[in-house]
């Protein structure tokens, strides 16, 4: 007993504790030990019992468990055999139902709310402003979609909706979005309204605004937008007649026409030469004459007392003597005088020879030179207008570069979008190229995408859309059906198909072409459109003959654009209720020609091929026949205007001419002058030589004279005496 | 990933069934073929958190094999093409085909439809070898592992001895 009381108690497990017949024992210990050093341990201490009625049982043997670790360990056997069950767990299963119906429940019920929040969010984040939708149903049972009263406000103006849609439907294909693919034979939008008012503000909160500028501001500039812009700058610098004007005055001025032929004239240089040349000889000339004419003077001033010298008054064969004495002396001094005067007069005759050279070329040059321009007077047949005369062509190029810049962006973004659809479409199929390569990855394969059936569609088709719109307030109607919209157009095989009407008061626009994305089409676009009753109002902005055009504008034509895209404008363009005006301008004979076929301008016929190639280059051709009726016009108002031009070359020849010879006429005359005052001093100063050389001849007469007086009244008394004494006197008295 | 693999011991040293073990390594290679990303996967996946199989061993075997079977892609993606092309199966393919939301198990995947198919053929030699190893583990190795000194070493390392910290640890600890 004491021993028993020392022992202390060792629990042991229940499921050990049990008795059991052989079958329960292999089944409920036995075969649940699975580690080898268990089942050896839990066979060592097992025992057998015999039971009157259930016959041999198995047990533990209590005794043998002396130690609390084999009793621990035993627990821990228990619990792990207690833990093997079936292989499925109920519980969790159920749990797990229980949170897929939720699941279920929750997304039906709250179905319209995630839909709203995904639809809001998504075109929120599209046109960065608030989008507000009346009610949404999203019903996975009926296969559609339905929006009502959806709203996109306006980024730019939150007060205004940028559009609206009364009604949205869709219904889709429940198989094929079970595929992940949206497939939709209808999609119906009705009531579009644009511009309409919104009584709250449409601006975003600060934090999404911020997130949608930044998208913004990522977002890459389209090249082509940039070239489109570029080329608009470009037309609309260069629209102006300002030029073309200008060289029709020129050829109304007969001056510009002189000027043209100046250089093909003889005169200019030949007078040139003698403006250079006889002025100085000229200057040269009267500085001589002046000191010979002042020597001159001054010897015929010394010698007037001699000049007016009466020597048939001399009385006195003195007198006499001493006058011819005074006269020889005078004629000596006469000769120096003579000499210089001679000397100039021969020197002034030499450079008179090259003046009258100089003067006769002059004249033979201005002959010439008359002539020339008497025939250039007759050369004028008619005048030249070819600057200005594409000037309507130019106004409309303008117009049609800033239309494309407005509106080819957008063109470019849904073909990109499209494009790039088929771009994520395409790339699937090339994966499959690369398959034995990437299998060296760790990234696993994508495998290939299988169809069965003939209702295998692509991710993205939608193959009618309805699109109608009716606003009564901005006066907007119309519709639009689009066909077989797809990310895969090659596996849908068809393009797509646009059919637009739209009427906008008096305005009309339609368009009816195919959009295709397959991999063989030449063209990715190609559309005919219509467009009339556009009011168009161009103002000229005050540009030198260009007109203000108002009127109302049609077109028709095609837009196609090719698999490398570049893109082709074919159109007809009508302005009709066309008004032309412009402000005047000189010549004002041009001006009221242009004015008055500007306003017999009632219609306006034009054609325009624009092309944008695949680089953004832009080239752009506008023609009408308007421009060459306006050039024909000014060219017969201009022609008619001939004569008067003639007349004009005429006179203003006549005057070149003439202010030619007056420009060296007066510089021979002035050396002339000086050449006559050379020769005048030399014939003054010999007159005065020959008056001297009569009173010398005089004086000496006189001389004798009174000589011969003298002796015959001294021979009278004494003629005896004189006839003998005459011969000694007379020689002692004459020289 | 310690707790998977504690639990992988755990279970390894334990008088855990082999089949829990072995059906876990098995699954986990299944879903290690099949790629993820579609409603089979997920399936298999629920399926096999619900079976009472060891998520020691399944998680450790699924990550183990992720990083193989992208070598076996090619083998994967003909053989799911040869399935898929059955011309036997094709109505049955077709029926699945047209039947809402199968489509989101992409059964119709090569590469799906063919792991799904290596998973199930590598399965039965899969489990055959991992129950194999587990009682040949229990039976041969695990004695001399616990009796060795290198275990006792072993086991007083750190990371060990966080990994068989648990008192319920089969051989170990004892």
């Amino acid at each position: 007993m004491s021993a028993d009381k020392k022992t202390p108690k060792i629990k042991i497990a229940k499921l050990f504790t049990k008795k059991y017949g052989d079958k329960a024992y292999q089944k409920k210990i036995l075969k649940k030990l699975y580690v080898p050093a268990d089942k050896q341990l839990v066979e060592s201490l097992f025992t057998t019992v015999e039971d009157p009625k259930k016959g041999t049982l198995h047990t533990i043997d209590a005794a043998k468990v002396t130690d609390k670790a084999t009793a621990k360990r035993l627990a821990l056997i228990a619990k792990q055999i207690k833990k093997q069950k079936g292989r499925f767990n109920l519980v969790p299963i159920l749990l797990a139902l229980a949170a897929v119906i939720a699941i279920v429940l929750a997304l039906t019920v709250f179905r319209n709310v995630i839909a709203r929040i995904a639809v809001t969010s998504a075109l929120e984040s599209s046109f960065g402003a608030k989008c507000d939708i009346g009610r949404i149903d999203c019903n996975l049972l009926t296969a559609s979609f339905e929006i009502d009263s959806l709203e996109i406000a306006n980024r730019s103006s939150p007060m205004k909706n940028l559009f609206g849609v009364e009604k949205l439907d869709l219904s889709f294909n429940l198989l094929e979005l079970s595929r992940g693919k949206l497939v939709a034979n209808n999609l119906e939008i009705s009531g579009i309204t644009w511009n309409t008012d919104r009584k709250t503000s449409g601006a975003l909160p600060p934090r999404k605004q911020k997130k949608f500028d930044k998208k913004q501001k990522n977002a890459k500039p389209n090249p082509v937008v940039a070239a489109i812009k570029a080329e608009a700058d470009k037309v609309k610098s260069g629209v102006s007649v300002g030029a073309g004007i200008a060289a029709v005055k020129d050829q109304l001025d007969p001056v510009k026409y002189l000027e043209k032929e100046k250089a093909a004239l003889q005169s200019p240089a030949v007078v040139e030469k003698i403006t250079a040349t006889v002025p100085a000889l000229a200057d040269k000339w009267q500085a001589k004459n002046k000191e010979v004419r002042a020597q001159v003077d001054k010897t015929i001033g010394d010698g007037k007392k001699l000049v007016s010298l009466d020597v048939k008054s001399i009385q006195t064969v003195q007198d006499a003597q001493a006058a011819l004495a005074e006269i020889k002396a005078a004629s000596d001094s006469v000769k120096a005088s003579i000499d210089l005067a001679n000397a100039t007069a021969q020197e002034a005759t030499a450079d008179a020879k090259t003046v009258k050279a100089l003067s006769d070329e002059a004249e033979a040059a201005i002959k010439a030179d008359a002539a020339r321009l008497k025939a250039l007077a007759d050369t004028v047949k008619g005048l030249n207008l070819d600057t200005g005369k594409s000037i309507l062509s130019d106004v409309f190029k303008t117009f049609i570069v800033n239309t494309l810049g407005e509106y080819y962006p957008y063109l470019d973004k849904g073909v990109t979008t499209l494009k790039e659809l088929q771009a994520n479409s395409a790339k699937g199929g090339k994966k499959e190229a690369s398959l034995k390569k990437r299998a060296n990855a760790v990234a696993r394969l994508p495998g290939r995408t299988l169809s069965f059936g003939n209702d295998s569609a692509p991710n993205l088709l939608l193959r009618n859309i309805e699109l109608s719109a009716k606003d009564a307030a901005s006066g907007i109607s119309g519709g639009a059906n689009v066909q077989n919209v797809t990310n895969d157009a090659d596996r849908v095989n068809k393009p797509m198909t646009v059919g637009l009407t739209l009427n906008h008061g008096k305005m009309q626009e339609t368009a009816n072409g195919i959009i295709d994305l397959r991999t063989k089409a030449v063209d990715t676009l190609d559309t005919k459109f219509t467009g009339s009753g556009y009011p168009l109002s161009l103002d000229s902005k005050g540009v030198t003959g260009v007109p203000s055009i108002t009127g109302t504008i049609s077109a028709a034509g095609t837009l196609k654009i090719a698999r490398d895209g570049t893109v082709t404008i074919g159109s007809g363009l009508v302005v009709g209720d066309a008004k032309l005006a412009i402000d005047s301008f000189e010549p004002e004979f041009v001006y009221n020609a242009y004015r008055n076929v500007l306003a017999s301008i009632k219609t306006i016929d034009l054609d325009v091929k624009a092309v944008i190639d695949k680089d953004g280059k832009v080239s752009i051709d506008v023609a009408t026949d308007v421009d060459k009726e306006i050039s024909n016009a000014i060219k017969a108002e201009m022609n008619a205007q001939i004569e008067r031009v003639k007349a004009g070359i005429r006179k203003e020849a006549e005057k070149y001419i003439a202010e030619q010879k007056a420009k060296y006429a007066t510089e021979i005359a002035r050396f002339g002058d000086a050449a006559v005052k050379a020769q005048s001093a030399l014939n003054d100063i010999k007159n005065y030589q020959a008056t001297l050389d009569t009173k010398k001849a005089e004086a000496e007469k006189r001389i004798k004279d009174l000589a011969t007086e003298k002796a015959n009244e001294q021979l009278a008394p004494v003629t005896d005496t004189v006839k003998k004494a005459a011969p000694k006197s007379l020689k002692g008295l004459l020289p | 990933m310690f707790k998977y693999i504690r639990k992988f011991f755990l279970a390894l040293n334990a008088n855990a069934h082999p089949g829990d073990i072995a059906h876990a390594a098995a699954l986990g290679l299944l879903l290690a073929f099949v790629p993820k990303a579609n409603l089979l996967w997920v399936f298999l996946f629920f399926l096999t958190i619900f079976i009472r199989v060891n998520k020691g061993a399944f998680f450790i075997t699924l990550i183990a094999f992720s990083f193989l079977v992208p070598f076996a892609d090619v083998a994967t993606e003909g053989l799911g093409y040869a399935i898929l092309t059955l011309k036997p199966l094709g109505g049955v393919f077709a029926a699945l085909y047209n039947t809402p939301f199968i489509g989101l198990t992409r059964f119709n995947n090569t590469m799906v439809m063919g792991g799904l198919a290596m998973g199930i053929i590598a399965y039965a030699p899969m489990y055959a070898l991992a129950r194999t190893f587990v009682t040949w583990y229990r039976k041969k190795l695990q004695p001399k592992i616990v009796n060795s000194k290198f275990a006792k070493v072993i086991s007083n390392l750190p990371l060990i001895k966080q990994i068989i910290q648990a008192p319920d640890v089969g051989g170990f600890g004892r």
